[in-house]
């Protein structure tokens, strides 16, 4: 009973939004780190995987992203799969405009066969394509990190620690909070257009998708404006003025703190950003590394990044259930 | 020096810049300290421009034509910022949606303290009354999203009680509520006002429960405040209630129309058990126990 | 127009919202509704109304379990070509509303069915007259009270002439005056073109006056399904899913009265019976 209460409380609280900004309370170890420790993480994380080219490259990235958010995260691909499934119609078109426009050598196609009807693909292209592709999939789940494990006030108390104004810092969590709410009145509202029999909504066309949505935002702004004239007045109702206008020292409930995991992380962050672009310039210079150190970088590095996180994570896990195994039984007693 | 009134309003008039149509005209309202107040009254009536003159958000927040004086406590809201009056009046408006803010409940609720700069034990012991009073603690982990419209009502009502203030309004606090979920609201509410002395003020459809928990009723239409009255005599105005479409509460409409048939009756109930004991001693019926 | 067929079919049909909420609203609901019933959906907040309302109108697709609408399965049929049959009235008129004017908007379902423009020119007008909301035809739909744009809403779905009508929550918001209005409209729609209604309500005083059925949600499953008065005699049953009968309902049960009053009407006459019983002749002028 005790164990079933614990794995609730370690659990948490699994609401995810959908799809436009995805924070799904969880206790996992990224869920844990600061705010800025994780920025940090992505930062360094963005810049190698912007710098090196080339697709196998970019395809261990994209692993390496989603082996992160797997392991460090406990957030299995299965919660985003949509967005890489819109991802997919967006990479295939860039494969197709880079193979179109490439240049030699070429694969030629006739399709059907024997019909006379050819087509020319560059094979430098179509690679460009594949590795511009992963790209942006590396950057769009570099983003998903941070957005699925972090949540918005964290954000906003991390801003206010750096020195962002109470006002502001919170006003970036609060819109990070409604995005969810906004996606989710964009399919009310396409429900009762599908009400009033407009196909469009229900078509797998994408342009019609898109005229559909073109369709729904006046109802969607005129709610959103509505909306948000109301909060603003209910904020100031409950005292959002107050420290700026009685020179109150604001209590914050939420705490985040800098702790051993962050430093480490942060660590081993920058150490992979230096030492990738490093090896990177490196390749520019002395043809000796190339492609060899290219792979040791990729493979090595986010391997031990993993090991380091997931044993960290195991022993702050274990920690944290016997501490939840003592409170609890010193409850039930 | 007691002041025994909470909130005066004098000749108050106003109307919206926008469209110069007069929404509240010579309104002349007391409301008494510790006192539950209802308010009635058709749509457009002007019964929220009301909720809104007395909390100071006209005209500090919307802007407009106001006439007359408005006191809270003694002080003039034209003469406070509505920071300040805030610390004195808390709103609780009609959507749910735009009123919470925050991802999870427990922040809500917390929130308004944070901004007062209270110390965090007091906070959080605060909050844990707040959630027990209302019925909420199991929504305390809950992101305020996935709540029902109901569960936001509620979540609404307390962070906005959980500030302390002396004087509470509500604007159809109760709308979305399942009947049940609504006598709860209206219990805990009315514990506010007669346990706690906190003077309530609310804009309502439902007559059965204002019946039964209010102290006085008023009746707006049209910008008028046409009466202000206790429930007994506020729903035995039968011609007035008719004209401005308030139905009184089913068993004392029951009690008018036997009334006209001939029956004789003690006196006209206001509330189920009021009636329940009414019409058992006339019929002399043992009541059925359930 | 035979009145025996059953036009919604809800076969065993549960429902699971998708990750990571994984709450099952709907457990193994079994329903019909013949055509031409005036049918209350009533129960707690959470108790699955209005997924199964919506499961009904095809904008939710049963996990397990099948809806069929008139023979049509709604897993195999766009819900835009449902709404032929299904009209379907949100709760916040808002999320309704597209066009700029209440003309364009009542007109929005007409040009989708693809109506000729003279037809749908004498549909819009003859179902705004019978709103009151003829004169307001040019405004901005935005400009209207809340009452008023929950009309035209209702409008706009009436304008397609469905067979069915589902109505979330008409009365939430409203003054007593408007939520009667938007009740004897559904039930004139009911009685005089034979339209099946089915009400999603919280307000028992309306639902005693117009509903012929209830059915009753609690926690997923059908608590009790019956006709008004039979269900409404079930005081505590109804309890377990914060419900309760209108007042003079359980005034009436209170006093013993068998069967259940659901009206004041009724509950004045019941009285009026029982004092002539007790004094006999009566002693008492009766007009």
């Amino acid at each position: 009973m005790i164990r079933k209460k614990v794995q609730e409380i370690e659990r948490g609280d699994e609401s995810t939004l959908k799809f436009l900004y995805q924070y799904s309370a969880g206790n996992s170890f990224l869920h844990r780190l600061d705010p800025r420790t994780k920025i940090i993480l992505i930062l360094c994380y963005l810049v190698v995987a912007l710098i090196w080219p080339g697709y196998i490259l970019m395809t261990f990235t994209t692993i390496f992203a989603i082996l992160l958010l797997w392991f460090a995260a406990r957030i299995s691909p299965r919660e985003y799969w949509q967005f890489l499934a819109y991802l997919t119609p967006i990479m295939i078109a860039l494969i197709i405009i880079q193979s179109a426009s490439g240049g030699p050598p070429y694969l030629t196609f006739t399709f059907p066969p024997n019909s006379g009807f050819s087509i020319a693909l560059s094979e430098p292209g179509f690679f460009l394509g594949l590795a511009i592709g992963l790209r942006l999939a590396t950057m769009g789940l570099a983003f998903m990190i941070f957005a699925m494990t972090t949540d918005p006030f964290d954000i906003s108390l991390a801003l206010h620690k750096i020195g962002v104004a109470f006002k502001l810092s919170f006003l970036v969590g609060f819109m990070l909070r409604f995005l969810p709410l906004i996606q989710e009145e964009l399919f009310t509202i396409g429900d009762a257009s599908k009400a009033r029999a407009y196909k469009a909504m229900d078509s797998k066309n994408p342009i019609s998708i898109l005229r559909a949505i073109i369709a729904a935002m006046p109802p969607l702004a005129t709610g959103a404006l509505r909306r948000s004239q109301n909060i603003a007045l209910a904020m100031e109702l409950r005292g959002f003025s107050f420290p700026t206008e009685f020179g109150v020292k604001r209590t914050f409930l939420r705490d985040i703190k800098l702790g051993k995991a962050d430093y480490v992380t942060m660590a081993l962050s920058l150490g992979y950003a230096f030492l990738g672009s490093g090896l990177f310039f490196m390749t520019q210079r002395f043809d000796v590394f190339g492609y060899a150190a290219g792979l040791t970088m990729f493979l090595a590095f986010p391997l031990l990044a993993i090991i380091a996180l997931f044993t960290s994570y195991q022993r702050a896990a274990k920690r944290k259930r016997q501490e939840l195994q003592e409170k609890i039984s010193t409850e039930l007693e | 020096m007691e002041i025994s009134t909470n909130i005066e309003l004098r000749e108050v008039g106003f109307s919206y810049l926008r469209d110069h149509k007069t929404v509240l005209r010579n309104v002349n309202l007391d409301v008494k300290k510790g006192e539950f107040l209802g308010i009635m009254g058709p749509t457009g009536a002007g019964k929220t421009t009301l909720l809104y003159i007395m909390s100071g958000v006209i005209p500090h927040y919307f802007r407009g034509k106001l006439s007359g004086t408005i006191t809270v406590k003694g002080k003039k809201t034209t003469d406070l910022t509505l920071a300040q009056l805030s610390k004195m009046i808390g709103l609780v408006m009609q959507d749910p949606e735009s009123q919470i803010f925050n991802l999870f409940v427990r922040e809500e609720l917390a929130w308004g303290l944070e901004n007062r700069g209270i110390p965090r034990e007091e906070i959080i012991s605060k909050r844990n009354e707040v959630m027990k009073f209302f019925g909420i603690e199991h929504l305390q982990n809950s992101v305020t999203y996935d709540l029902s419209g109901g569960e936001k009502q509620r979540v609404a009502i307390a962070s906005v009680y959980s500030l302390g203030n002396e004087i509470l309004l509500l604007d159809e606090p109760t709308s979305e509520l399942d009947p049940i979920g609504t006598t709860i609201v209206f219990d805990a509410i009315k514990k506010l006002a007669s346990k706690q002395g906190i003077t309530i003020v609310m804009v309502e459809h439902k007559s059965e429960e204002l019946a039964q928990f209010a102290d006085r009723i008023a009746l707006l239409n049209e910008g008028e405040i046409k009466l202000v009255a206790e429930p007994t005599k506020f729903f035995s105005e039968k011609e007035l209630l008719a004209e401005t479409g308030i139905r009184p509460p089913q068993v004392t409409e029951l009690s008018y129309e036997l009334l006209k048939e001939g029956v004789q009756l003690k006196h006209i109930p206001l509330t189920l058990d009021d009636a329940i004991q009414t019409y058992s001693e006339l019929l002399g019926n043992s009541v059925k126990s359930n | 127009m035979s009145s025996q067929t059953n036009l919604v079919n809800v076969e065993n049909v549960s429902f699971l919202y998708p990750p990571p909420n994984r709450v099952w609203a709907l457990k193994n609901v079994n329903l019909n509704v013949e055509a031409g019933e005036f049918v209350a959906l009533i129960g707690q907040n959470g108790s699955g109304k209005t997924t199964l309302a919506k499961c009904i109108s095809g904008f939710l697709k049963p996990t397990k379990g099948s809806v069929r609408v008139h023979g049509i399965d709604t897993r195999r049929t766009h819900t835009s070509e449902l709404a032929k049959k299904v009209g379907y009235v949100f709760q916040n008129p808002d999320h309704q509303l597209f066009k700029e004017s209440v003309y364009d908007e009542v007109a929005f379902g007409l040009h989708n069915i693809g109506r000729p423009k003279d037809q749908i020119e004498k549909k819009v007008r003859e179902v705004l007259e019978r709103v009151n909301l003829w004169e307001a035809r040019d405004l901005h739909p935005f400009r209207l009270g809340k009452g008023q744009r929950q009309r035209v809403a209702i409008s706009a779905i009436l304008a397609m002439e469905p067979e069915i009508l589902v109505i979330d929550e008409p009365t939430t918001g409203q003054d007593r005056k408007e939520a009667r209005a938007i009740m004897d409209l559904a039930l004139d729609l009911n009685r005089k073109e034979g339209v099946t209604v089915v009400v999603i309500t919280h307000a028992m005083h309306l639902v005693s006056e117009y509903a012929k059925r209830v059915v009753t949600m609690c926690q997923g499953q059908v608590l009790i399904d019956g006709q008004t008065r039979e269900v409404f005699s079930q005081i505590d049953l109804l309890s377990h899913t914060f419900v309760q009968p209108p007042q003079i309902t359980v005034f009436g049960d209170k006093l013993g009265f068998n069967p259940v009053v659901l009206t004041i009407e009724e509950a004045k006459e019941k009285i009026l019976e029982l004092i002539d019983k007790k004094k006999g002749s009566g002693n008492r002028e009766r007009r």
